[in-house]
């Protein structure tokens, strides 16, 4: 476990941003987590989707976690960009995962075409699942299985940006082949389509996606289809974040969502609350679908003390209900206190 | 003397006057709306009103940078840092590149005809063009 920590923080402390001449330039971020419940059966949308279980009544550091992105621009048009992940430093299991990596080409008037391996881009949550700087909250507001278990691929995406007298709108296609959380899913296509308008200190995102895959020894051409509407606005010193997801899929979990945060920025404090709702469904194989209902109130604060890091605490309370109480464990409550520190370099 | 006005400002917390956006002076562009200035330094646009690449400077004087993203985007630093995490670690954009003034800024606009900088109108030279000051 020493070993675990002294490693940690060997490859935490000397990060800074570089760059190495004018075409290549490399950044860093990382996150500290200890996650404390007080309850074993609860499931979490984790920062890694297939750990999302903690240990009952110790403090959890799995979500801690390393990452580095390069990006190099091959000429004034055309980058390469390369983003890792390490992860479980002190469960002696370390991992080191490619996340991004992709060329990407500026054919001008506002308009890219990238190829390479992403995260998949519905909802904000899930694009920026590691990067804990880049949200209020502890952990990304994200289903629990992410985008239905599909949280990455590898394919083709074109983003173009139109712009009004007030606002900029980008719209974003995407299509590709998708890797499933489990390995007996196997996907033929994915695609997404999103449109956001940023509009002043406000922005609105609506996403549409659509995949088709295979169960292995079960069934062939399944479809998953999913919409979803994220916006945030900012009042003054008052940021107000809510978004909601709609699922349909056959076999897979499916998951309807939805979240609404309040927070205040005073000083470099911002405390907030938020609230998520869950109704997730899944087939187990030859009976009918298995449907839990989740709630989440969580409290938490942000503290912004230095630049590029923020501190955050975060409590919460989690109601969990399945209607046909088949298993002991779907029905709980449980309590979660975290306290994450996110740096990025 | 560029350089003394410099030292003098951020040593002593010298107000910075007005604030310009300036680029080459031989740049074919006359102009800037605060709107086009907040889209380019936000990065919500890569592209000049007459279609070149932009590239963005910024001085390594963080209390000029709070000053003149205050006033344009309303957010503040953590805010801001915020905003370039999320566009950096999704590859849609990145940060100005910070530059050093007393190593840089002399010959920054003759390597870089279509870079874009905000600075204190006290540290205008004959090499730049005002596209826009910050009301």
């Amino acid at each position: 476990m020493i070993r675990s920590w002294l490693l940690y923080f060997v490859l935490l402390l000397p990060l800074q941003a570089l760059e190495f001449g004018e075409d290549l330039e490399i950044q860093f971020f990382g996150t500290f987590d200890a996650t404390y419940t007080d309850n074993a059966y609860l499931e979490i949308p984790a920062i890694i989707p297939s750990k999302a279980r903690f240990a009952q009544d110790e403090w959890d550091f799995r979500n801690s976690l390393v990452g580095v992105q390069a990006q190099y621009n091959l000429n004034e048009n055309l980058t390469l960009a390369l983003q890792t992940l390490a992860t479980e430093f002190f469960q002696n299991d370390y991992q080191g995962i490619l996340e991004w990596a992709y060329l990407s080409f500026d054919l001008g008037d506002d308009f890219f075409v990238r190829a390479g391996r992403f995260k998949i881009p519905y909802l904000v949550g899930n694009e920026l699942r590691y990067v804990g700087y880049s949200r209020l909250w502890v952990r990304p507001i994200v289903p629990i299985d992410g985008v239905g278990g599909f949280n990455d691929y590898i394919g083709v995406e074109t983003i173009k940006k139109f712009f009004t007298q007030e606002s900029v709108i980008s719209l974003q296609a995407s299509m590709g082949k998708a890797k499933h959380m489990d390995e007996s899913i196997e996907d033929r296509f994915l695609g997404v389509l999103n449109t956001r308008i940023d509009y002043g200190q406000m922005w609105l995102s609506l996403s549409l996606l659509h995949a088709l895959y295979d169960v292995e020894n079960v069934i062939n051409e399944a479809t998953m289809t999913m919409a979803s509407l994220e916006a945030k606005v900012a009042l003054g010193d008052w940021m107000v974040h809510a978004g909601y997801s709609h699922g349909q899929a056959q076999i897979i979990r499916t998951e309807d969502f939805a979240y609404a945060s309040i927070g205040y920025v005073w000083g470099l404090a911002t405390p907030y609350v938020t609230y998520t709702a869950r109704n997730f469904s899944q087939t187990l194989l030859t009976q009918e679908r298995v449907r839990t209902k989740n709630q989440v109130i969580s409290a938490g604060i942000r503290l912004d003390m230095w630049l590029q890091s923020a501190l955050k605490l975060q409590w919460d309370h989690y109601q969990n209900d399945t209607p046909q109480n088949i298993q002991e464990e779907a029905n709980f409550e449980a309590n979660l206190f975290t306290i994450a520190l996110d740096v990025v370099f | 003397m560029q350089r003394f006005w410099l030292a003098w400002m951020i040593t002593f917390g010298f107000s910075y006057g007005q604030i310009v956006v300036v680029t080459s002076a031989h740049s074919p562009l006359k102009a800037l709306s605060q709107i086009e200035v907040g889209r380019l330094f936000l990065a919500q646009t890569n592209r000049l009103p007459h279609g070149a690449k932009v590239e963005l400077f910024e001085l390594d004087d963080t209390k000029l940078k709070e000053t003149f993203y205050s006033a344009l985007t309303h957010k503040t630093p953590a805010q801001l840092r915020a905003y370039w995490t999320t566009l950096i670690f999704t590859g849609r954009g990145k940060p100005p590149k910070v530059i050093d003034p007393k190593s840089t800024l002399p010959t920054l606009f003759a390597n870089h005809p279509n870079g874009l900088l905000f600075l204190p109108k006290a540290l205008l030279d004959p090499t730049m063009k005002v596209l826009f000051t910050l009301p």
